[in-house]
């Protein structure tokens, strides 16, 4: 079901699956949008190659969660990404900070990718048979953003300035577990085969921290935006907004 | 619902012929895109495997695939559409595509395509393009290609398949 308000597509969230697509779709342009940041403007010419890419992968993930979306009565793929308002969004607040430096780039890049891995393991074997299929083709994609986080993390080990960007991204990293709205209903339902606190606690055992037994509540999943949203709103979607009805 | 094996390979035929814009020597056969092919109905029905997700030539692959079925059956109804059924992984690549990727200068294994040592250096994972990564022969001292192994995950420990509906598996015509 959707309603437009003041030329804003607002998605009624009657299937409790369209809080999930969302977070997990709107997690992805997000990050996908500040990786593109880097195009242009990255240290090294292979590093803007693979920021692109990156950027681009994960938006097209974000295409194909949003096309569930729509499948499910939602607006279509461009409205949803582009036409909503901020308050909207269901991304965690981690991916909606600006890029920072190259370390904070790199740390949050380490960091969401280990994430994605773990809660699309889990996404693999969801009763929402087209959810599973998805992630199963996503996951198989999101190797080689793992691969290439873990060569960068290995060739900066030592680095202070890295080892400080990843305190700073650990602290954040709990934004991504909070859990999504609904989801009692989901994890019932076996549509998230994992709530949120287990997979934050896989997470932890994997990236070898301790950041306590519940995610802390900044409240991205509940659409409580930062200012960092807001200038990251205009440039994504000011185009769009600008020229309604308009065909590329 | 019946199959009409002669249709079909006219199909996989016609197929054969859509090339990947971005790499010419191969076709969407070649790369093992095809998942399933129907031919019931009078209307010729064909999936695909997206090779990535987000590659921007997997829309030209849908509109070529789409006018070449037309051209090819101009009585019949078309429809080409992407199925996430499955990944593309690159074990579905043809016998000889290798080969035919050697020719652009891309290697399907590790080794150079200029002078086959096979100690390169990995620059990135991500290159030219979403399917290929980037790496320098310390030998030859050449930069070249390397088409990414892509291969299915094992699912997470303690994950089982019940529940799963049974999937249609792709057709095997790829592997000649």
């Amino acid at each position: 079901m959707r309603r437009c308000v003041r030329g804003f597509n607002v998605v009624e969230l009657s299937d409790p699956r369209l809080s999930l697509l969302l977070a997990l779709a709107d997690d992805e342009l997000s990050i996908g949008h500040r990786h593109s940041e880097w195009t242009g403007w990255a240290p090294v010419l292979e590093e803007d190659l693979a920021f692109s890419s990156i950027a681009q992968d994960e938006i097209g993930h974000a295409t194909l969660l949003y096309g569930l979306a729509h499948d499910l009565g939602a607006p279509d793929p461009d409205a949803l990404a582009f036409g909503r308002k901020p308050s909207e969004y269901r991304c965690a607040s981690i991916c909606e900070q600006p890029n920072g430096d190259w370390a904070y780039t790199l740390a949050r890049h380490h960091v969401y990718d280990i994430a994605d891995d773990i809660r699309l393991q889990a996404l693999e074997r969801s009763s929402y048979s087209q959810l599973g299929d998805v992630a199963r083709v996503l996951r198989v994609e999101e190797v080689f953003h793992l691969r290439h986080a873990e060569l960068w993390m290995k060739r900066l080990d030592s680095e202070p300035r890295l080892r400080d960007a990843m305190t700073t991204v650990l602290s954040q990293a709990g934004s991504l577990f909070e859990p999504i709205e609904n989801e009692a209903q989901l994890v019932d339902s076996g549509v998230m085969p994992v709530a949120s606190g287990e997979l934050f606690e896989q997470f932890q055992k994997r990236v070898g921290g301790d950041m306590g037994s519940v995610p802390v509540d900044g409240g991205g999943r509940r659409g409580l935006r930062s200012e960092h949203f807001e200038e990251m709103y205009e440039d994504m979607t000011g185009l769009y907004r600008g020229h309604a009805g308009a065909s590329w | 619902m019946s199959q009409d094996l002669f249709t079909e390979r006219r199909v996989i035929s016609t197929l054969e012929k859509v090339q990947d814009p971005e790499i010419p020597v191969v076709s969407i056969v070649d790369l093992g895109m095809i998942h399933s092919i129907n031919t019931a109905h009078d209307k010729i029905t064909v999936e695909l495997l997206p090779t990535y997700v987000a590659c921007p030539a997997t829309n030209i692959i849908l509109s070529d695939a789409t006018a070449a079925l037309n051209a090819e059956f101009p009585e019949r109804e078309v429809e080409v559409s992407f199925s996430f059924a499955q990944p593309w992984t690159t074990d579905r690549l043809a016998k000889g595509a290798d080969e035919k990727l050697k020719e652009l200068g891309i290697s399907a294994s590790s080794a150079c395509p200029f002078c086959g040592e096979t100690d390169s250096e990995l620059i990135s994972e991500f290159g030219p393009t979403p399917c290929r990564s980037a790496h320098f022969c310390p030998k030859c001292r050449n930069a070249f290609e390397i088409f990414k192994t892509k291969l299915r995950l094992a699912p997470a420990p303690g994950s089982t398949n019940g529940g799963q509906r049974s999937k249609q598996e792709s057709l095997d015509i790829h592997r000649k």
